[in-house]
């Protein structure tokens, strides 16, 4: 018999830290490398150099901000920077920021996630909001002003569905797919269309949950069910409007529902402790985004519903507190309960959205007149998914 | 020596009993007026005549007042003169009235006027009373100007100030070039993220001093000691 000689917590999976972060890295680059590449083909090597200039401008901000925050707070600066993992953030953040978004408004946006988002709580472990959201949220609220206007790229499928309160029939909807260039679901799905950096492809996205799921870095259960309830969820509200099985996967492709169900919601720093409170959240989190998109004015909702599920994590782990093997039967009923709850309320907010289509508001069939008789590339950015 | 003990003490009144930072008091309007190097100033000057106006009266008239209503009274105190300071300041400085808006009404209700009534006024002479409210008029005033240079030349690049009685201009630097500014800075989350830094920073400079003091007693208990076991 072997006995383990180590003070609790006696780690059940054999992967470290530092390795979940190494393979994270791993997938981020990967992801850079494929917009990267999308950007030189589709709009010249000027755009796919930015995504690489940005990516490096965000790394070495975060791992400056790290080693003087080590230097001043007395800690060794190399360990304190390498267990910091503050380029995880910084690569989350790159990759969720709009292209035009300036170098320096990047810089900034991440010193100040890194500062108050992470190390004032205490580092890495001990943070509420997941660091690249919060940051996020900082560059899109208060930096738009800055943004580069002289880069021309066309408007986001979540931007355009937005015109129309992501509630629009299929023939309105094909339209805006092929007047802005979108292209077919197919090609959604491969990501060769104008988004957020990094949370176009749908292909290579999935690629990544599969092996960080292989290599028992992440639980498959928060991204499954937050992607899993934003399609079930769309299918019931499309159902309700008699939209077709184009109206869910587009919910899923458009945004950054798959980039942040993959590589922010399941950040076990900002999550619930158990796999039972992780789907609550996830399917939360789903919710929320729904939510987002058919009431706010915000184009997509992801980045806020994963901050306002940030804040709910200890409600859900006060919730589901108790023995996991005793009371897991009573555990389970309340997470149903809270689930078919939030499901619910979603529902009756989709159910009481109302169908815009071209001939129904005057305002988007104009927008898509202008769009069709000016040149693709003059189109002006509408928004940034994430907003 | 007596003239470096002053000294001494009108900074830690500064810093160690600052009733923003080190205190928590008054922080609503803190927060929400600090935008700008003017608003500051005019907030600050209206809040140091109030203080030590009304630490007079409640000095005055404190020995004359029944416990059961003593807080309806100050408040009264306190109202009248913020309306008379509200009034003039409508009268001859329009601009800084509409920049400051509802938060002239509201010193009413700023903790440190009513918290120095309670805390100082009541017990103590009126000379006493209208040097403390001087001295805390002065510290709200200092934390406001830090709060509002930090936000004005990160929000917005420029540093400004323009006289509040005609409107025209005093000086305008440019700091931080256009397109650099942080123009979360202006908001309420600059706010906040300002006032928590600040605060932090004097906290720190609190438990730095509680610390060296404290090594020092007990160096002092020490050489007591030692000289005890001598003799």
């Amino acid at each position: 018999m072997k006995l383990i000689y180590k003070p609790s917590p006696n780690y059940r999976s054999p992967q470290s830290t530092s390795g979940i972060m190494k393979d994270l890295t791993y997938c981020l680059i990967a992801v850079t490398i494929f917009s990267s590449l999308y950007y030189t083909m589709a709009f010249g090597s000027n755009l796919g150099l930015r995504v690489v200039l940005m990516m490096i401008t965000s790394v070495a901000s975060a791992l400056a901000t790290e080693a003087i925050w080590c230097k001043v707070t007395k800690q060794e600066v190399i360990k304190g920077v390498l267990t910091s993992y503050g380029w995880v953030t910084a690569m989350i953040l790159t990759l969720m920021s709009s292209i035009k978004v300036s170098y320096y408004a990047l810089a900034v946006s991440t010193v100040i996630a890194l500062v108050f988002g992470k190390l004032v709580f205490g580092g890495f472990g001990q943070n509420i909001f997941n660091p690249a959201a919060f940051g996020e949220a900082i560059l899109m609220n208060t930096f738009a002003g800055s943004n580069r206007t002289d880069i021309l790229t066309s408007a986001t499928p979540a931007a355009a569905m937005k015109s129309y309160g992501w509630m629009t029939t299929g023939d309105t909807f094909s339209t805006m797919m092929t007047s802005k260039g979108f292209g077919s679901l197919g090609q959604m799905f491969v990501g060769w269309y104008p988004s957020a950096i990094g949370s176009t492809s749908a292909l290579l996205i999935l690629l990544c949950l599969a092996y960080l799921v292989y290599r028992k870095d992440i639980d498959w259960q928060a991204s499954v069910f937050y992607i899993g309830t934003v399609f079930v969820l769309s299918l019931v509200i499309g159902l309700l409007h008699g939209q077709g099985i184009w109206y869910p996967i587009f919910q899923v492709l458009a945004g950054g529902v798959l980039f942040g169900g993959v590589f922010m919601l399941t950040d076990p720093v900002t999550s619930p402790v158990t796999i039972l409170g992780r789907i609550v959240f996830a399917v939360g989190a789903a919710c929320f985004t729904l939510i987002f998109r058919l009431r706010s004015n915000m184009p997509d909702g992801v980045l806020y519903s994963i901050l306002l599920m940030n804040m709910l994590t200890p409600a859900i782990d006060k919730m589901l507190e108790g023995s996991q093997i005793k009371d897991i039967a009573k555990l389970k009923k309340r997470a149903i309960i809270a689930i078919a709850c939030m499901a619910l309320v979603t529902i009756g907010v989709g159910a009481i959205a109302k169908t815009q289509s071209a001939a129904s508001t005057g305002n988007p069939a104009s927008v898509n007149e202008f769009a069709a008789a000016i040149p693709e590339s003059t189109i002006s950015w509408e928004g940034t998914d994430y907003e | 020596m007596s003239e470096n003990n002053e000294k001494k003490g009108f900074f830690s009144e500064m810093i160690f009993n600052n009733p923003v930072f080190g205190l928590y008091l008054g922080i609503c309007s803190t927060l929400a007026i600090t935008t700008s190097l003017n608003n500051a100033i005019g907030m600050g000057v209206a809040v140091i005549v109030v203080l030590v106006l009304s630490n007079i009266a409640v000095s005055l008239i404190a020995p004359l007042t029944p416990d059961e209503i003593h807080i309806p009274v100050y408040i009264v105190i306190i109202a009248t003169l913020v309306t008379l300071v509200g009034m003039l300041m409508q009268a001859y400085t329009p601009e800084l009235f509409s920049a400051l808006g509802a938060f002239i009404d509201l010193i009413v209700v700023n903790c440190i006027i009513l918290g120095r009534a309670e805390a100082y006024a009541c017990k103590n002479g009126v000379a006493a009373s209208a040097r403390d409210g001087l001295m805390m008029g002065l510290s709200y005033t200092f934390s406001l100007l830090a709060m509002s240079l930090i936000r004005q030349l990160l929000g917005t690049g420029i540093l400004s100030f323009s006289n509040p009685m005609s409107g025209n201009e005093i000086f305008s630097i440019r700091l931080i070039p256009q397109g650099f500014e942080i123009p979360v800075f202006k908001t309420q989350t600059g706010a906040f993220l300002t006032f928590a830094v600040l605060a932090a920073a004097v906290a720190a400079i609190k438990l730095n001093s509680e610390a060296k003091e404290k090594a020092k007693a007990l160096e002092a208990a020490k050489a007591k000691k030692k000289e005890a076991a001598k003799a």
